[in-house]
């Protein structure tokens, strides 16, 4: 990469320590979240979840388990006659590390695992797309401005307009009833697909917009005047004078994107659409748990407190990188 | 209907009407345990059937029991059909007898169901052995509007479920006048301005019913609502099924579809004439459309208003069952018993030709883990049997001595001999969590014997109606049945008979043996009960040898209701919760 001094990347002048002197921004920008204390502990933990949801058969070979076997229904004396684990705290013991499922007596422990995989997954691919294509979106309206512009904010406006989880609902049963045969099962990365296709349809105008606003700022800016003049063609000033300056806003709106992707597939999951059985998945462990919480307080717990810090940490990352880059146009 | 609080979807289709047609007919526990294997680990409460052309009104007070007060009802679904002629499903008929008198009804007290005369003083006489009934209505039976109750408008009642457009009820009178199961050839219905010659009305009070064959089953037929009294100028046709004009103790004041329903007193109806009903409450508001779960975490709370409330259809959740019997308070806020239900797993029959695959799919099938997330025992005893327990004539027979958890090994060596030791099933369920879950172990208890299984499913609503398609793509499907009437010619003849297949038909095995179907014609014109029973048992053992069905459950139902209802019991001819001796405790 470059290392462009003299254009202001992001960050304000003013507060350039004197350490950060002869710094690219990018070494500023690390130095800065290597300060934040809540930023590298959030970050560990996104890290932990990641490798976790990447070694998931790895865990489950070395634990000796699958998320699929219904353990409980199977082997007597797990689960009492109501289907619910018979052990203290929903079934934790060393054999079942996290307890038992209620009703269907899977382990707890390999679902959560492979849950986070589900969550994960969908999440980045979400991430992603809409990233991408946001970006995409944004640089275009915003950069050829004009009649362009106008018809894309019309477009932005529009699909804001829609309302997201209804259609979500909606959609989710359609599509499956296209692509799935009379006597087939809807396969397992057709449901992926398809969570994440109505997510992406969905989520790319919020980083749309903000491109668009940002490219619109920029475009102004003596710099790209400056490149215009001396005959740099489109596509050299998207790719070296806008893009660098975007990067923040990107890496920014990509980390907030993750959290609330995730939320909203555990929304969805809770609500009986979106990834379905046999496929684990945090939101419908939570949705079955609150229905349980009185005689299995552990098993609403469980899932529950895992998505809360996947969030929470996911979150925090976001402000840090934020905070770190210090894009003025987000705060 | 009950699909949508438990995953046999399609079950509760039919009534279930318990009663013997002879008087005597006692069943018990000992005789049960004497042949070859207890049907259940808890013992059935046994009942005792007969008639009682005796009872007269009004009904004897309830101990306790208060007049006044408004209770609340929530069912997840509404009451499919209120119209008498196209009313089948248990919980309609529970609702009805609030609304609607019939000919004939059943009293219940304590463990003694006998049949008695409603609109009639009994439950019918008859000179020729079966073939002309004689019915003679009580005095002041009267209608909402205080007109009286005419032998005219039971007739009317009758000749109107001939009409092509009520096709929902049972069709056990109109086959019998007709001698045919293609009855609407013989009478059209009375919109066309036909009058059915076979009943006959002599004076205002009297009905005759004439019969080519004997039929003795005709009191506990007219016990159904089919056999229900409508006014002709008050049949508003489609609207009736919503809106129907009251015979009975209480009149629609308001319904909005799938909504709400609001029953009012029929102040012209007086208690003298009517044996069993005992109209305490003044106000029934019933609310449809939330879950079980949240309408059973509703009544365990009992904040408010639902102190008085219940639900007339839905059953103890499995996710709060555990509390409800493990706490004193709420475990006496629930009715509990034996229904006339068995459950079973239906075999497409068309498309799982291999008597030996199917097999397979019976010793695979995974009965007590789909059973445990169900609720447990307190669901229902393994069946062994199509037909249920409380059937006349029922013998405790295990053809197969499946375990309940599966004989994985069995399995795998029929698949094996079969050839196809991978076989394709197609799993079909209601769209509903429970069923999602069901669908998880049923699929994990099939593949342990090596079957290819794909779940399939189903919008919950149109589940049975799907499966009951010939040309359906599925091959394994859940399901149940209760006896009209507890011979089984009310139980055998609709899922088996061949000649029944299609759409909308309980046939959903697809089962069509020319033998078996010509000796459910022989069974059905046998006129001693005890004989009857007799090869009616000996049928199920020989078409369960032919495994159109996994038989899964004798059913049981548990349902709560708020601390301030009094005078809950279970109506053990339907299964569910008792309305006519509800009360609300001051």
């Amino acid at each position: 990469m470059t290392t462009v001094l003299l254009e202001p990347v992001g960050g304000d002048p003013t507060r350039l320590g004197s350490a950060d002197l002869g710094r690219s921004p990018r070494q500023i920008a690390w130095r800065r979240f290597r300060r934040d204390r809540v930023g590298v502990w959030s970050g560990i933990v996104v890290l932990f979840f990641i490798v976790v949801a990447a070694a998931a058969p790895l865990i489950a070979q070395l634990y000796g388990k699958d998320p699929k076997t219904t353990y409980g229904l199977n082997q007597p004396g797990l689960l009492n006659d109501y289907s619910f684990p018979i052990g203290a705290r929903g079934g934790m013991s060393s054999e079942y590390w996290l307890g038992l499922e209620p009703g269907l007596g899977r382990d707890v422990f390999m679902q959560l695992v492979y849950g986070a995989r589900t969550s994960l997954l969908i999440a980045f691919a979400v991430a992603l797309i809409t990233s991408v294509v946001g970006v995409l979106f944004g640089i275009v309206t915003g950069y050829l401005g004009g009649r362009v512009d106008a018809v894309g904010a019309w477009i932005i406006d529009v699909m804001l307009a829609f309302p997201g989880l209804l259609l979500l609902i909606a959609l989710s049963v359609v599509i499956e009833d296209v692509f799935v045969g009379e006597e087939e099962d809807a396969s397992t990365p057709l449901r992926f697909f398809t969570v994440i296709l109505l997510f992406s349809i969905f989520g790319w105008v919020f980083q749309a917009r903000l491109i668009r606003g940002q490219v619109l700022s920029l475009r102004e800016r003596e710099f790209v005047d400056a490149a215009r003049m001396s005959g740099a063609g489109t596509w050299r000033i998207v790719r070296r004078e806008l893009l660098p300056n975007l990067w923040s806003p990107i890496l920014v709106t990509f980390s907030m994107a993750v959290p609330a992707t995730i939320t909203g597939e555990a929304a969805l999951s809770f609500l009986g659409v979106g990834i379905v059985e046999p496929i684990p998945d945090w939101g419908r462990m939570v949705n079955h748990g609150a229905q349980v919480y009185l005689a299995d307080p552990t098993y609403m717990l469980i899932p529950g407190g895992a998505l809360l810090v996947m969030v929470l940490a996911f979150n925090l990352l976001g402000d840090a990188v934020r905070d770190a880059l210090d894009s003025k146009g987000l705060r | 209907m009950t699909g949508l609080t438990r995953p046999r979807v399609a079950l509760l289709l039919s009534a279930a009407l318990l009663l013997t047609a002879c008087g005597d007919d006692k069943k018990d526990d000992s005789a049960a345990a004497g042949s070859t294997k207890a049907p259940s680990e808890a013992g059935q409460i046994v009942y005792h059937y007969g008639t009682d052309d005796t009872a007269q009104g009004p009904a004897a007070p309830i101990p306790g029991a208060v007049t006044g007060g408004t209770v609340r009802v929530y069912n997840v679904v509404d009451f499919g059909h209120l119209d008498p002629a196209r009313i089948y499903s248990n919980y309609e008929q529970a609702v009805a007898l609030l609304m609607t008198r019939t000919l004939t009804t059943y009293k219940q007290s304590g463990s003694d169901v006998n049949l008695v005369g409603d609109l009639a003083t009994n439950t019918g006489v008859t000179s020729d052995g079966g073939k002309t009934w004689t019915y003679t209505l009580r005095n002041g039976v009267t209608w909402e509007d205080g007109s009286p109750i005419t032998s005219a408008d039971v007739k009317y009642g009758i000749e109107r479920t001939f009409d092509k457009t009520y096709v929902e009820g049972p069709t056990y009178l109109q086959s019998w006048f007709a001698n045919s199961q293609d009855f609407r050839k013989y009478y059209p219905g009375p919109y066309g301005g036909k009058s059915l010659d076979a009943i006959r009305t002599p004076d205002a009070r009297t009905v005759v019913l004439k019969f080519s064959k004997p039929q003795p089953d005709v009191p506990f037929a007219l016990a159904m609502p089919a056999g229900a009294a409508v006014k002709a100028s008050k049949d508003t046709r489609a609207k009736y099924d919503v809106d129907p004009f009251s015979s009975g103790p209480y009149k629609v004041e308001s319904h909005k579809v799938d909504k709400s329903l609001t029953l009012v007193r029929n102040t012209n109806w007086k208690p003298e004439s009517d044996p069993i009903r005992h109209a305490y409450v003044d106000r029934w508001e019933f609310a449809f459309g939330e879950l079980p779960l949240a309408t059973n975490q509703r009544l365990i709370a009992a904040n408010g208003d639902d102190q008085a409330g219940m639900t007339s259809l839905d059953q103890v959740s499995p996710e709060v069952l555990q509390q409800v019997v493990s706490t004193p308070d709420l475990l006496s806020r629930t009715i509990s018993g034996y229904t006339p239900f068995s459950t079973y797993y239906a075999i497409n029959t068309k498309r799982i030709t291999d008597l030996r695959v199917r097999k397979a799919l019976m010793y695979a099938f995974p009965r007590q883990q789909v059973r445990q997330i169900l609720g447990g025992p307190d669901t229902g005893d393994f069946a062994t049997t199509i037909g249920s327990p409380t059937l006349v004539g029922h013998e405790t027979s295990d053809l197969f001595q499946v375990p309940p958890a599966g004989d994985v090994e069995k399995a795998k060596a029929l698949l094996a001999e079969a050839g196809v030791p991978n076989q394709k099933v197609v799993y079909a369920y209601g769209n509903l969590p429970r069923g999602e879950q069901v669908a998880v172990a049923v699929v994990a208890g099939l593949e342990r014997a090596g079957f290819t299984v794909v779940k399939k499913p189903v919008n919950a609503k149109t589940f049975s109606e799907d499966v009951s398609d010939p040309d359906n793509s599925y091959d394994l499907y859940g399901g149940g049945w209760g006896a009209d009437w507890p011979t089984g010619a009310t139980v055998y003849p609709p899922l088996f008979d061949g000649r029944k297949i299609g759409r909308g038909s309980f046939n959903t095995s697809f089962l069509n043996d020319p033998a078996i179907n010509k000796e459910m014609d022989q069974i059905s014109r046998i006129q001693d009960p005890a004989e009857a029973g007799k090869r009616w048992a000996a049928l199920d053992r020989k078409i369960l040898a032919m495994v159109p069905v996994i038989p899964d459950l004798y059913d049981k139902n548990r349902q709560l209701y708020g601390p301030k209802i009094g005078g809950a019991v279970q109506d053990n001819v339907l299964g569910i919760i008792s309305l006519t001796g509800i009360f609300v405790k001051q």
